[in-house]
């Protein structure tokens, strides 16, 4: 059996996450295709077996229907009473997909940038048992493919110059203050193992949880692997994005707690 | 002077507050004498002014009034980043309740 659960930090994404919710959803055999299977090539996928795939989103103290919206397209919903950020949202879905019995948990962005259809990519190092922990790299990327999904998107998978920058000085402050390196500390879209999901110890509540993820892989011992995967930039998804001082704060936060906590 | 009488009413004020919470038992033996051991070194250092020198000297700053203000600012900065890191255990905690009625509405 391999359970997979997705789960999808939302607030105030009403707009996008029943859309991305239903794209997960058309994937809904993809777990157990026999392409799959046979790529896998060990026995650690019984085959015959189905799998299941869940969507699991965390409504984080939307003040908009988003809980509704998901709901409607056939997520389960975790709801926060009150806002508490993406790193609190990321530990109670964690919690939620164990609880579901799930084999493989995947975190991806509600606003829509990123590609269900590279969900596949993510999970597969995971099924065949290679690795506890896969990341989706935005700048391993070569090909500047257009993703089919992109639609109004601007230009699929080349990353905007501000992005690139500030992505550069995450990826630098995370591997000085916790020893690990990667190149897209800041990104949103991964896969765990059920056994690494209960390991991850998440305490930061904010933005500062996708370093802190990282920090933890490298504490709790466990195999990374990081895969290319192409964005999808509309205006909606960066107009969600981070300023300068929201970075600043993500890293003072980082350092309370290397040193503070 | 003038600050001397200020201070000096200042500091035995906290300390009567101090020892009040202490006799309350809201503050714990240790953190009462650290109060104690702070307000009874402004007094000292207020009164006896050159006695800063002493400790600028060991720390090879000029003068004893500025030695006061350089330990001061990096015992406030210390005490900063100690307060915000409370803070952050505190908010994680709130999330941590939060977390856990938020996967009980699902039962």
């Amino acid at each position: 059996m391999n359970n997979v659960v997705v789960i999808i930090p939302a607030y105030d994404e009403d707009k996008t996450v029943g859309e991305v919710v239903r794209r997960i959803r058309a994937l809904q055999v993809m777990p157990v295709t026999p392409s799959i299977l046979s790529k896998a090539g060990t026995s650690y996928l019984p085959t015959g077996q189905a799998g299941k795939l869940q969507v699991l989103v965390v409504d984080d103290g939307s003040s908009d229907q988003t809980a509704e919206a998901a709901r409607e397209a056939g997520a389960l919903v975790l709801s926060h009473l009150i806002n508490r950020g993406l790193g609190a949202a990321l530990a109670t879905g964690l919690a939620g997909a164990l609880s579901l019995a799930a084999d493989v948990i995947v975190t991806l962005d509600a606003d829509g940038q990123h590609d269900p259809a590279e969900i596949q990519k993510l999970i597969e190092p995971i099924i065949k048992g290679e690795v506890d922990v896969v990341i989706g790299s935005r700048f391993l990327s070569s090909s500047h493919y257009s993703s089919p999904l992109a639609g109004e998107a601007r230009r699929g998978g080349v990353v905007p110059r501000s992005r690139r920058l500030a992505n550069y000085c995450g990826n630098l402050f995370t591997y000085l203050l916790f020893g690990i390196h990667v190149t897209d500390s800041q990104s949103g879209f991964r896969a765990f193992s059920a056994e690494a999901a209960r390991k991850i110890k998440i305490r930061t509540n904010t933005m500062e949880v996708s370093s802190e993820i990282i920090r933890e892989i490298k504490l709790r011992n466990l195999k990374l692997k990081e895969v290319p995967i192409t964005p999808i930039y509309t205006e909606y998804s960066l107009s969600k994005g981070q300023g300068f001082l929201k970075g600043l704060e993500t890293l003072w936060k980082l350092i309370v707690l290397k040193f503070f906590r | 002077m003038l600050i001397q009488i200020f201070v000096t009413i200042l500091a035995v004020m906290v300390l009567i507050h101090t020892f009040i919470r202490f006799r309350k038992a809201t503050i714990g033996r240790s953190e009462f004498f650290v109060w104690l051991i702070l307000w009874l070194g402004v007094l000292v250092l207020i009164w006896n002014p050159r006695s800063t020198n002493v400790v600028a000297h060991w720390l090879g700053v000029g003068r004893g009034a500025d030695a006061v203000f350089y330990v001061s600012i990096v015992v406030l900065f210390y005490a900063i980043f100690r307060l915000y890191g409370k803070l952050e255990n505190l908010e994680h905690q709130l999330s941590e309740l939060v977390k856990k009625i938020a996967l009980n509405q699902k039962k």
